[in-house]
This record gives C-alpha cells, sequence and structure tokens, in this order.
C-alpha cells in the first residue's frame, strides 16, 4: 500500500525510508543514537501529528515488531564475539525502543510497551488497545508496527481513539501465518480495507 | 472481573518453589562472584557478583533455562493455556536466536508442547526490565477483556558473559553485590530465571478444577519519557503508575510493597520519591522489600519473578527481607525491611513495582484469597 492511499485516513500513516529521510523526522531528541528502524518509525508518526496535532500526554504508544531493533542487536552480538562492549547499542537495543523513543518525542507518560510476534501479536495488540479505551486508562493510542523487511525498513502507525473504536471492533487479523510481520498484515489489512475506512 | 491467579513460581539462583521462599525468609543469597560463574573470562574481574543458574553453562543459556524450567516449574495446566504471553529483555545474545527472544521462546514451547493439546496464540512483552510486569498485565487484560479464560505468562532471561561486559560498561552492574536501598550501594547484581503465573477467569478456573492462591487486583504503567537509562529524578511519572494500581483499595490494606529496588543509586532514590509522591505519608510505614540481593536482577524476567515472591508472601502469611542491605540509606525514609515480617491481618495486599531502561515503569497489585472470597 502506498503512502498516497493513506494520505486520506487521518489516523494512519505509513513511512519508508529514503536516503536520509530516517533523520528527518523532524523531532527534537537529545539522544539519537537509535536503531535506524526506531528513525523509520519517527517518520510515520511525524506523519500522524501532522494530520492530528499535539496528542495527549497521556497518550499510551504500543510497538508492535518482528525483527526487532535488529542494527543494533547485530552491532551487539558482533561486540561481543569480538570481546568489545556496546553498551550504547545494548541499551537501545531492545525491541522496546520503538514504543520509548516515540514516548520521549511526543513527551508522552502513558503507557509505553512493545509486543513482538505476527498476526497473533497484532490481534492482541488491538484487543488490549480496544479494552485500554474503552476503561479509560488513556484517551489515545499509537500503534506502532515496525519491521526490518530483507534490506527494506517499514513503519505503520495508527492513532487509535474512542472515535475509530468502532471500526477497530470490526478488523479481523487472519490466523498467524508464520511469516508475515505485524507492519506488513497491518499494511495489508489496512489496504483491503480502505473503502471501509474512506 | 475477577482475575485469578492460579500458579505462580519462579526458577532462579536460589532455587524454586517452597525452598526458594523458605531461603529468601532466611535472608540467604543465592549470588556468586562473576569471575566464579564465568571463569576464564576476561572483563569481568571488576563484575562483582551475579545470580545465574547453577546448571546452566556457556553463552548459549535460553535453551537449558528452558529445559529445566520444563521439568521443574512449569505445571501441566499450562498446557491448557488458551494464551502465552511471554516476556524477556533480549535473551541470549549469541547463537541462532541471539537478541530475538520471540524466536527462541516459539521454538521452547513447540518443542515441549504435547502433540495432543492445540499450540495457543503467543506473544512476547519486550519492555525492558518491566517485561515480566508488563506481561502479567497484559494477560490479566486478556482475561478482562474476555479474549481468554486462561492465560499462561512465562518470563524468561539470561546472562551470558558477554552481556555481562556490556551491563559492566554502562555502570549499572555493582563492583560488589547489589544493596537495595542502601546507603553504600553502587549498582546492581544481574541474574537470570524464568518465572511462570497462571491466571483465569472464574470459569477457566472452573474448567481446570483449581483454586486461586490470588487475584490481580490493580495494575498501571507509564514513561518517564526522559531518558533511555536513566530514571526521571523525581519519581512523578513512576508515582503515577503506582497510584494506577493501589487506586481502588485502602492504602492502609498494602501490606507489602516488592520494589524493583535494583541498588543502583539513581534507581532507589527515584523509586523511593515515586511512593512518597503515590502513598504520601504512608510511603514511611508500609513493608517495602527487594530481592535484587538474594536473586539478582533477573532482568526481562526480573518483574515476573517479584510478582511470585509477592503471592508467595500473600500465601505464607510473611515478607521477607531485604538481602544486601546492611545500612539503609538516610535520605530514603522508607520501612525496608531486614528481617522476615509477619503479615498483619488487615494487609490484603502487595504491590511489586519494576522500572525498565527507556524509562518504563509497571506496577502491579496483587489480592490474597481472602479479597477473592468478599468479591
Amino acid at each position: 500500500m502506498s503512502a498516497e492511499n493513506l494520505t486520506t485516513i487521518p489516523w494512519a500513516c505509513h513511512s519508508e525510508p529514503v536516503g536520509n529521510a530516517i533523520k528527518d523526522h523532524l523531532f527534537s531528541l537529545k539522544d539519537s543514537r537509535y536503531d535506524p528502524l526506531v528513525g523509520v518509525a519517527l517518520c510515520a508518526l511525524r506523519n500522524i501529528l501532522s494530520k492530528n496535532g499535539k496528542l495527549s500526554a497521556s497518550t499510551a504508544v504500543i510497538a508492535l515488531t518482528d525483527s526487532g531493533c535488529r542494527s543494533h542487536v547485530k552491532r551487539v552480538t558482533d561486540g561481543i564475539i569480538e570481546s568489545r562492549p556496546r553498551q550504547a547499542f545494548f541499551a537501545r537495543g531492545g525491541a522496546n525502543m520503538l514504543a520509548s523513543y516515540a514516548s520521549i518525542a511526543l513527551e508522552s507518560h502513558g503507557p509505553c510497551f512493545s509486543m513482538s510476534g505476527g498476526a497473533d501479536a497484532l490481534r492482541f495488540a488491538l484487543d488490549v488497545s480496544l479494552q485500554m479505551i474503552r476503561s479509560n486508562t488513556c484517551e489515545q493510542i499509537l500503534l506502532i508496527a515496525a519491521d526490518y523487511e530483507q534490506t527494506d525498513m517499514h513503519a505503520m502507525v495508527l492513532l487509535l481513539d474512542g472515535s475509530n473504536q468502532e471500526y477497530l471492533e470490526k478488523l479481523r487479523v487472519q490466523n498467524d501465518s508464520g511469516t508475515a510481520n505485524p507492519s506488513s498484515i497491518l499494511r495489508n489489512l489496512m489496504k483491503f480495507n480502505i473503502d471501509t475506512v474512506k | 472481573m475477577t482475575v485469578s491467579i492460579l500458579y505462580a513460581d519462579a526458577m532462579t539462583c536460589l532455587g524454586c518453589g517452597e525452598a526458594l521462599f523458605q531461603s529468601l525468609l532466611a535472608g540467604k543469597s543465592g549470588l556468586r562472584p562473576a569471575t566464579e560463574a564465568f571463569p576464564n573470562t576476561s572483563g569481568i574481574e571488576h563484575g562483582g557478583q551475579v545470580g545465574v543458574l547453577a546448571d546452566v553453562l556457556g553463552n548459549q543459556r535460553v535453551p537449558k533455562i528452558f529445559e529445566l524450567a520444563f521439568g521443574k516449574i512449569v505445571p501441566d495446566i499450562f498446557f491448557e493455556s488458551e494464551m502465552v504471553i511471554g516476556a524477556c529483555s533480549l535473551g541470549d545474545l549469541t547463537g541462532e536466536h541471539a537478541g530475538n527472544p520471540r524466536l527462541a521462546l516459539m521454538q521452547q514451547l513447540r518443542l515441549h508442547w504435547p502433540k495432543r493439546k492445540i499450540f495457543p496464540p503467543t506473544t512476547l512483552i519486550s519492555n525492558a526490565c518491566s517485561s515480566g510486569t508488563d506481561a502479567l498485565i497484559m494477560a490479566t487484560q486478556a482475561v478482562q477483556s474476555g479474549l481468554a479464560d486462561i492465560v499462561s505468562v512465562i518470563a524468561f532471561d539470561s546472562l551470558e558473559p558477554g552481556k555481562l561486559i556490556q551491563h559492566i560498561a554502562l555502570g549499572t552492574q555493582s563492583r560488589d553485590r547489589a544493596k537495595p536501598f542502601d546507603a553504600n550501594r553502587n549498582g546492581t547484581s544481574f541474574g537470570e530465571g524464568l518465572a511462570v503465573i497462571i491466571v483465569a477467569s472464574d470459569q477457566g478456573r472452573a474448567r481446570l478444577g483449581w483454586n486461586a492462591i490470588a487475584s490481580v487486583a490493580g495494575f498501571g504503567m507509564t514513561c518517564d519519557a526522559y531518558d533511555i537509562a536513566a530514571p526521571f529524578p523525581d519519581g512523578q511519572y513512576a508515582a503515577r503508575a503506582i497510584s494506577a494500581a493501589i487506586a481502588a483499595v485502602n492504602i492502609n490494606t498494602v501490606g507489602y510493597i516488592n520494589a524493583h529496588g535494583s541498588g543502583t543509586p539513581l534507581n532507589d532514590a527515584a523509586e523511593c520519591a515515586a511512593l512518597h509522591r503515590a502513598l504520601g505519608a504512608g510511603a514511611q510505614h508500609v513493608n517495602v522489600g527487594s530481592t535484587k540481593g538474594a536473586l539478582g536482577h533477573t532482568l526481562g524476567a526480573t518483574g515476573l519473578v517479584e510478582s511470585v515472591v509477592a503471592v508467595n508472601s500473600l500465601r505464607a502469611n510473611i515478607y521477607p527481607p531485604t538481602a544486601g542491605l546492611q545500612e539503609l540509606d538516610p535520605t530514603l525514609a522508607l520501612n525496608v525491611l531486614k528481617q522476615a515480617t509477619l503479615r498483619d491481618c488487615s494487609h490484603e495486599y502487595v504491590l511489586s513495582v519494576t522500572f525498565g531502561f527507556g524509562g518504563v515503569n509497571s506496577a502491579v497489585l496483587l489480592g490474597a484469597v481472602s479479597c477473592l472470597q468478599k468479591t
């Protein structure tokens, strides 16, 4: 699904890196030692903000990923083989960094965590999101699905709140194929449902 | 909706089951020198003590940890789960699943899952050192939303020499040992372990025919949004997580707080500030303990390991002391337990708190069976 298709949906954005785009998210971060995938997720996040304006300070951030921060992890594992500490990459190599950097960029203090997996994780994340909105745990939730796909990186961000709750309830994630990552499943899901969303 | 805990156990450097809890009550520690745990390893000479499992050797440790766990602490009802939620930070940093704990979890579950049983949907929560607590919170939400009636949470993490070297370089590993809330604390003692908690709805509990041993009575999650490695100094956002967890109960009924209590100067100060913000004057009186000096900081498993300890303290009516604490930091003004302390009959709840890299704060309130009987 192209980014153009998504421009008509105010609460969904997709981002792919082009050249230095992973640094062009425009957030002012004092710590930019993040995995490249985090940069792609921040670009998608910036796109969401450009459509929706500033978000609530209690916005929850849920990251979904299969690959995690693969680049940083590789630097750490290579460092271990070479008996070199790579503490800066190590501290920023967890999958939760996809959510934590987003919270820092937004200065958001709501729940912030990551789920790893494919369709099972996406289905669960959507269910948890609905539960959090219904129980007033938070007004808004950013669902960030980001993954390395061979040599590319993709990130898809959904802004969920009471206004699209009804639509979310109708989203059906098919059983885990075992190969697809949450980002690609979500892109296809949104493409399939694009007419409904419009 | 009531979310019952049917089973809780942990495998740590101090053992598992009843033996683990009795050792904690006796103030014992399973920590040992890093140089003894990882002989002939350079770069760990100033690594103090670690909480590694005695029967786990080498760099690729997660498969052996699972093998031991399935033999020792994973009960048969685990395989009746309608959903499994794993928890881990990074897992092994060596081998085929280096830095991808979900793949490691899936491999181990498929290896041990009985062929005649349906393999359930499985997700892994990765939220640094709050992973285990957050997985328990997610399991609670899954039951509350009606997504599943029986959910198993399995939190695990490993400490290989290479990972210890990263923590030594970061300055988070103590030069000697974890001394939570101590005036002379200088870091934590990392370790490894695995914990299992099984939660269920009333229908799930009835289907299994098991009695509840405790309940999940509340929870809270926040993010400092401040720094990747350091907590927000005045603890205001951690306080929000704690306040959310205890919002529905009278604070006087919370008898014990199993603190994150890592023993790093920054963590313990921020956590103390958070407890004072959340509990007010009650912060000076409530029993506070940390198990990092006994079990080590088991990374992504630590939240669930400590929830297991908290559940056992409710069941046994006694709170364990804080191993490693010698001289309480006078600036902290907390009632940190130096000795095992009996649970008062008015204490119906215990709280488990964890913090993690990325500024994540999590708290889960656990209720005694007597609370369940009232509802």
